[in-house]
């Protein structure tokens, strides 16, 4: 069990190396900006166990929150102990919300530079659209890795599309999948099997195709299904498991789908 | 359409699995399995460590391997108390196959259960070695046999019988459980002897495999089916049996009972020829 490891890692969206290796720089400030609240929190809760490897604190953190814990309860040591998991709770849950503020920064100050767009780019980086479709895709993946790195599905819903401008209802289920996180649109009641995939882009020869996916209200997809771009899977359709289906095809309302390609069936 | 009718043999019924999100009892339970964790390790670490580094330099080239070690402490303390709390859980509501309502105390139990497991295993599948988890499964009831791959496969973690030498490629999922209508519906799947699964294959509940039976990659399989011996299945359901040409095993191959083979074209024949 547990989703493979491939479906552990980032969004499934490729990033031209061109593209990445000349704005590398963009990436590692963003982990810097990110990370910076959290060291600064693993020292202030752990500065105690340092002092002997560094000789003086920093002045404005002279206290560790254990201590100061302490203090407040008089001293029974094992309070500061017990408090330790529930801190490091606390610093992975400020890790995914600087890591996603700093995401949500980035992608709004390209969209500023850049409005994001659907249709056929060039794979060339001259292309604004394609750059920018990259940067953007860039700019997401070190936020997916700390979402992924963790067994919670929870917060890989908020902060990795509804922040984002994907809204998923809370009756929806998207635990252990694989979503583009852009140009996809989700219902309610939607359920998704494990590692099925859903693709809002193409490539096809030296062109990148990007087309909006919808989904609409009690959809049901079955596990390792693959959706493409321009697909619109209309309300109450079960598409079962292991079936996939070309791009700009229209899933008929209350029907069942099977097959590569999905074809109409009669349970 | 009804739904028990439909999960006879060979009839077609959607697939659709999906591990719905748990209860708040579930989150409570797992972060109290964190917090003892934790807790536990750093009892069990505070003297060493406080002791070992004072005073002698040459200790810090043994960091790496101290660290390593703690992975592995945490892997084994959060396992064990895993399986005493699934314990405890399957001593309250014995895990059942069959048809529930989503809504029914089997199904909201089964989802409970669901989620500790899935903690236990996440934590093993991000251990520096990937056959750990083949330790993890037998805790959870199900079977798991020797010589066997299954490293980058969703499995479910209940009901599951994999036998001696069998094969679970890349992104294959084996799953026990699935989603009809409104209805939860769980049964054994079982893999016997050199079975073995393509990649991307889909394996729906309660399908057996038979002895070296084999699935083509991006197959997937019908409710309760059962995979005839010695013979590769294709298709999407699997419909299509051809049987495998070794002589060792041809007397086992039940010809009469297998559906046709796929003929190949006479261009492609004359082409060989």
């Amino acid at each position: 069990m547990s989703s493979p490891t491939s479906v552990k890692m980032t969004p499934p969206n490729y990033i031209d190396p061109r593209i990445r290796r000349r704005y590398f720089w963009m990436y590692l400030l963003q982990v810097w900006l990110s990370l910076l609240p959290t060291a600064l929190g693993i020292y202030w809760i752990f500065s105690p166990w340092f002092n002997h490897v560094l000789p003086e604190p920093i002045p404005i953190l002279s206290f560790s929150l254990p201590e100061l814990i302490a203090r407040v309860w008089e001293y029974p040591k094992w309070i500061a102990i017990a408090a330790i998991p529930i801190l490091m709770i606390f610093l992975y849950f400020i890790t995914v919300v600087t890591s996603a503020m700093v995401t949500k920064l980035s992608i709004g100050f390209l969209n500023r530079l850049h409005k994001p767009k659907e249709g056929i780019f060039y794979r060339i980086p001259e292309d604004k659209d394609y750059l920018f479709w990259n940067l953007r895709n860039l700019s997401r993946v070190f936020l997916f890795w700390v979402l992924h790195s963790s067994p919670s599905t929870l917060l890989k819903k908020y902060f990795g599309y509804t922040i984002f401008g994907i809204p998923i209802d809370r009756s929806t289920v998207i635990n252990h999948t694989w979503i583009s996180p852009e140009f996809v649109q989700i219902g309610k009641n939607v359920i998704i099997g494990q590692s099925a995939s859903l693709y809002s882009y193409q490539v096809q020869g030296n062109k990148l195709l990007v087309a909006q996916i919808v989904i609409e209200d009690n959809v049901r997809i079955g596990p390792q299904v693959i959706l493409l771009p321009g697909i619109h899977v209309k309300h109450d359709t079960i598409i079962s498991g292991g079936s996939f289906a070309h791009p700009f095809t229209c899933f008929e309302e209350n029907a069942v789908y099977q097959g590569g390609p999905a074809q109409k069936m009669e349970p | 359409m009804s739904a028990t009718t439909s999960l006879e043999k060979n009839k077609f019924q959607p697939l659709v699995s999906a591990n719905l999100p748990g209860k708040p009892v579930t989150y409570v339970i797992l972060f109290l399995e964190f917090w003892v964790t934790l807790v536990l390790m750093y009892w069990i670490n505070e003297g060493y460590y406080s002791r070992i580094f004072v005073g002698r330099v040459w200790t810090y080239f043994l960091l790496p391997l101290f660290l390593y070690g703690l992975v592995w402490q945490f892997f084994i303390i959060s396992t064990i108390i895993t399986s005493l709390v699934y314990f405890i859980l399957t001593r309250i509501e014995p895990p059942k196959e069959g048809l529930f309502d989503l809504s029914s105390r089997e199904a909201q139990f089964y989802f409970i259960r669901f989620w500790i497991c899935f903690y236990s295993l996440y934590i093993a599948r991000a251990m520096p070695l990937p056959w750990v988890d083949m330790y993890v499964f037998p805790i959870f009831g199900s079977h798991i046999g020797k010589n066997i791959v299954l490293y980058d496969s969703w499995i479910d973690p209940e009901f599951v019988d994999i036998n001696d030498n069998c094969m679970i490629s890349l992104n294959t999922q084996l799953i026990s459980h699935a989603i009809i209508g409104d209805k939860l519906y769980v049964k054994k799947v079982i893999i016997k002897k050199s079975g073995i699964a393509g990649a991307g294959a889909v394996i729906a509940p309660g399908t057996i495999v038979k002895e070296g039976a084999v699935l083509g990659g991006a197959c997937s399989t019908l409710f309760n089916q059962e995979l005839a011996p010695y013979c590769i299945h294709v298709g999407s359901p699997a419909n299509v049996a051809i049987p495998i040409k070794i002589k060792k095993y041809e007397s086992e191959i039940p010809t009469e009972k297998l559906p046709q083979p796929i003929e190949t074209p006479e261009s492609d024949k004359e082409e060989k020829s």
